[in-house]
């Protein structure tokens, strides 16, 4: 008979715990890439209006 | 350059989380001079000379604070990004007061939003982390 680890009623501690207490876990925020770009949303302010070249 | 933005991009210490950019969330938390301060509402100028401390500094030779412990066993967090300014927060707290009620945690926490875990396990937590930072100063 394998042993089956017992889980349903058992206290479980989560595996991705100690990166996320710890500061060491990586978001997507913290990901650096060399050349990477930034992009940025503009919505538009008037609804139905007619998209032309945004001036930055 | 905000305080926030030093520590994430120029030392590189990205534990400490960039939320609101407004200081109502308390992801940024971190403690200066010993004192839970939210890095994006200082300036890095500000910092020069006092002693920082984020997520990254806090356990101690490899040791989790009991802080972290707490929110390990007590599930305390879900994605973790409110969570080390919620920890950083929270051990300011128990630094001024080690035996809180539920009451003074949540009104000590007040700066800080969690959007996943609903803020009860949060209290367990740091009741958990002040339990054992009683017992470990009474030892």
């Amino acid at each position: 008979m394998p042993v089956i680890p017992k889980f349903v009623g058992e206290r479980i501690k989560r595996h991705e715990d100690p990166r996320l207490i710890s500061g060491t876990a990586t978001y997507v925020d913290d990901i650096k890439l060399v050349g990477m770009l930034s992009a940025v949303i503009l919505r538009s302010s008037y609804a139905h209006a007619k998209g032309q070249t945004p001036s930055i | 350059m905000l305080l926030v933005h030093y520590l994430r991009e120029v030392a590189q210490l990205t534990g400490t989380h960039v939320g609101c950019e407004t200081s109502m969330c308390g992801a940024c938390t971190i403690h200066l001079n010993g004192q839970a301060v939210k890095s994006c509402t200082l300036r890095a100028v500000q910092a020069d000379g006092a002693e920082v401390t984020t997520i990254e500094g806090l356990a101690k030779d490899g040791q989790l604070h009991p802080m972290q412990e707490g929110s390990w066993e007590e599930h305390g967090l879900q994605c973790g990004y409110c969570t080390p300014g919620m920890i950083m927060s929270a051990t300011d707290l128990l630094q001024c007061n080690p035996s809180p009620t539920d009451d003074e945690i949540r009104a000590a926490l007040s700066g800080n939003l969690c959007r996943c875990t609903g803020y009860r396990h949060i209290i367990k937590a740091v009741q958990y982390a002040a339990t054992k930072m009683r017992a470990s100063k009474a030892a």
